[in-house]
C-alpha cells in the first residue's frame, strides 16, 4: 500500500507543482499572491473540454488517445497564457504602484469574477471529461500505475524540464530571474518590466491550465469552482518549498501530493485535505521561508 | 554626421521630492563623452536620487534632463537604459542568484548582437580578471570588491554614452578602493564614455575627474574645476579632511 499511495502521491503532486510554479513565479517578482491563478487552472480544464467537444469526442465515457490529448493540450495552455496576461493587465496593473493589500484584493475579486462568469456561460454543474487511454495500467510487485497516472508524470516532468530550460538559458529567463533578484537594478539594465511580468504570467497561466487538462481527465470531472482547493493546495506547496524559488514549487508540489495520498490512506480518506492545511500550518510555523528560501543577499 | 563631436547630457532646473522632504531643488549639472565629473557630498544631500533621477528610476517634481538635446525625463527607465545612460547603483546591486556571468548578459540585455556581446565580454574580462576567473560562480557569494568590479563591468557590457557611478567606493576596505579607483581612472584614460562620479569619499573621486560639483542639501553649491576644488579650503575642511 505505501508503494501504491507514493504512486498516487506522485501523479498528484506533479500537478500541484505545475500550478504551484504560477504563484511562486509571480510572487518572486511582485510580491503578491495571485489569487486568480486557481481560476485560469479551471478554465484550462474548460479549454480542454470544449476543444474534444469540437473534436467530435463523446465527453461521457469517451476516450482520447494521445495525439487528440496533445491536440487539446497546446492550445489550452495557449489561451490559458494570453489569459493571464490579460488578467495582469487588467487586474494588476493599473494598481501595481499601490499597496500590496490592494494587488490582493483585486486578485480576489479576480477569482471571483472567472469563477461566476464560468458558471453562468458553461453552468454551474459538473461535467463529464474524456478519458486519456481506457483504463489500462501495468503492475509492479503489487502496485499499480495506471497509464493515465504516467501520463500525468511524464508531462509534468516534460513541462518543468522545459520550464528550467527557459528560465536557465533563455534571454527572457534570465531577464526573469534578474527582476526577481533585484527589480531596479534589472530596469537599468534596460529590462522592460512589463514585458517580464507579463511573460511571468503567461507561463504561469500555461502550466496551471496544463494541470487543468490533466486533472479533468484523471478526476474524469471539470466544475467552475475547482480551481478554489486546487489553488490553495498549490499554494500550499509553494508555501512549503519557499515561496519565490521555482524548484522550490516543484518540491513542494510532489512532496505535498505525497504526504496527502500518504495521510489519506493511513490517517482517513476525509482527511486528506485537512492534512495538506495541517502541512501548511506547519510549513508556516516552523520554516516560513520554505525548504528552498529564495536566498536573497 | 557630426560623429566626432561630443555627446552631451544636461540636467537643467532637477528637483524631487519624497512626500512634502524635497530631496534635490534645481540642480544643474553638464556631463560631456570623454570628461569625467565627480559629484561630492556627505550623506543625505541628494546624490543618489540625482542619479536616479536622470535614470528614471526615481520620478522628478521639474525640471529637465536632456540627451543631446533630446529630453528623456519622462522616459521609462528601461528606455533610458537603452539610449546609451548606464548606473552602477549603490551598494554593489549585483543579481545575487545570477551567476558573474549572467549578470555581465543582463549588463548587455539590449544588445541583440554575439559578437558585440562576445567583444564586450572579452573588454571587461579584460579589465577585471577577477570576475573572469568567477564567472561560474553565484553573484551573492563573491566579494564586497568583486561585487562592485560586477556592478561596473555590468554597467560597461553595453557600452555607455554615459556612466553613472553611485558611491563606488561605499562599505570597500581601503586597498580595495584604491583597487577599484586604478581601474575607474584607467577607464577615464581609455574610453570615450562620460562618467559622472558620485562620492563621499571626495579627495578620491577628484584624483580622476576633470569637473567636480558639491552637493549640499539638495542644491549645488561649489562647481569648478577638480584641481580647484581639490584645493579649495572649504571642501578640504568638509569633505577631504587635514
Amino acid at each position: 500500500m505505501f508503494f501504491q499511495q507514493l504512486v498516487n502521491g506522485l501523479a498528484v503532486g506533479g500537478i500541484y507543482a505545475l500550478i504551484a510554479i504560477g504563484y511562486t513565479m509571480v510572487y518572486g517578482i511582485l510580491f503578491f499572491v495571485n489569487f486568480a491563478h486557481g481560476d485560469i487552472y479551471m478554465l484550462g480544464t474548460y479549454c480542454a473540454f470544449f476543444i474534444f467537444g469540437f473534436m467530435g469526442i463523446e465527453v461521457t465515457g469517451g476516450v482520447i488517445n494521445v495525439p487528440q490529448f496533445f491536440a487539446a493540450l497546446i492550445p489550452s495552455m495557449l489561451i490559458c497564457g494570453v489569459m493571464g496576461i490579460a488578467l495582469e493587465k487588467f487586474a494588476y496593473r493599473p494598481i501595481r504602484n499601490g499597496s500590496r493589500l490592494s494587488a490582493m484584493i483585486s486578485a480576489l475579486g479576480a477569482s471571483l469574477f472567472l469563477c461566476n462568469t464560468a458558471m453562468y456561460l458553461f453552468g454551474s454543474q459538473t461535467k463529464p471529461m474524456p478519458k486519456l487511454f481506457a483504463g489500462e495500467y501495468i503492475t509492479i510487485g503489487n502496485t499499480i500505475i495506471s497509464y493515465i497516472q504516467l501520463a500525468v508524470l511524464v508531462v509534468s516532468i516534460l513541462l518543468m524540464l522545459a520550464l528550467h530550460f527557459f528560465i536557465k538559458h533563455t534571454k527572457l529567463g534570465k531577464a526573469i530571474r534578474a527582476v526577481s533578484d533585484d527589480q531596479r537594478a534589472a530596469v537599468l539594465m534596460g529590462i522592460d518590466m512589463n514585458r517580464v511580468i507579463s511573460a511571468t504570467f503567461a507561463i504561469g497561466s500555461a502550466l496551471a491550465g496544463a494541470a487543468g487538462i490533466m486533472v479533468g481527465i484523471y478526476y474524469g470531472a471539470v466544475y467552475p469552482t475547482m480551481g478554489a482547493v486546487a489553488g490553495i493546495k498549490a499554494f500550499t506547496a509553494a508555501i512549503l518549498g519557499g515561496i519565490g524559488n521555482i524548484p522550490g514549487a516543484m518540491l513542494g508540489g510532489v512532496l505535498l501530493g505525497i504526504i496527502e495520498s500518504l495521510g489519506g490512506a493511513y490517517i482517513s480518506f476525509g482527511y486528506r485535505d485537512a492534512i495538506a492545511f495541517f502541512v501548511l500550518i506547519i510549513a508556516l510555523c516552523l520554516m516560513p521561508t520554505g525548504i528552498l528560501r529564495k536566498g536573497r543577499t | 554626421m557630426e560623429e566626432s563631436s561630443p555627446m552631451k547630457l544636461v540636467v537643467e532646473q532637477l528637483s524631487a521630492s519624497y512626500g512634502s522632504i524635497n530631496a534635490i531643488r534645481g540642480i544643474n549639472l553638464t556631463c560631456e563623452t570623454g570628461e569625467t565629473v565627480a559629484v561630492i557630498g556627505s550623506n543625505g544631500a541628494g546624490k543618489s536620487t540625482t542619479l536616479n533621477c536622470i535614470c528614471g528610476v526615481v520620478p522628478a517634481s521639474e525640471g529637465e534632463v536632456l540627451l543631446d538635446g533630446f529630453d528623456i525625463l519622462d522616459k521609462p527607465p528601461h528606455k533610458i537604459a537603452m539610449m546609451g545612460i548606464a548606473q552602477v547603483p549603490e551598494g554593489r546591486r549585483v543579481f545575487p542568484r545570477l551567476t558573474v556571468l549572467e549578470n555581465l548578459e543582463m549588463g548587455a540585455y539590449i544588445v541583440n548582437d554575439k559578437a558585440v556581446l562576445k567583444e564586450r565580454l572579452e573588454y571587461v574580462y579584460n579589465l577585471f580578471p577577477r570576475l573572469a576567473e568567477r564567472q561560474r560562480q553565484n553573484a551573492g557569494d563573491l566579494s564586497g570588491g568583486e561585487q562592485q568590479m560586477l556592478v561596473i563591468g555590468r554597467a560597461l557590457m553595453r557600452n555607455p554614452k554615459f556612466l553613472l557611478m553611485d558611491e563606488p567606493s561605499l562599505g570597500l576596505a581601503p586597498v580595495v578602493v584604491e583597487n577599484i579607483f586604478d581601474i575607474i581612472a584607467g577607464l577615464v584614460k581609455s574610453s570615450e564614455t562620460g562618467i559622472i562620479l558620485v562620492e563621499q569619499n571626495a579627495a578620491i573621486a577628484l584624483s580622476i575627474a576633470n569637473r567636480g560639483y558639491v552637493l549640499e542639501n539638495g542644491e549645488i553649491t561649489i562647481e569648478a574645476s577638480a584641481e580647484e576644488l581639490l584645493h579649495d579650503d572649504k571642501v578640504k575642511a568638509a569633505y577631504i579632511g587635514g
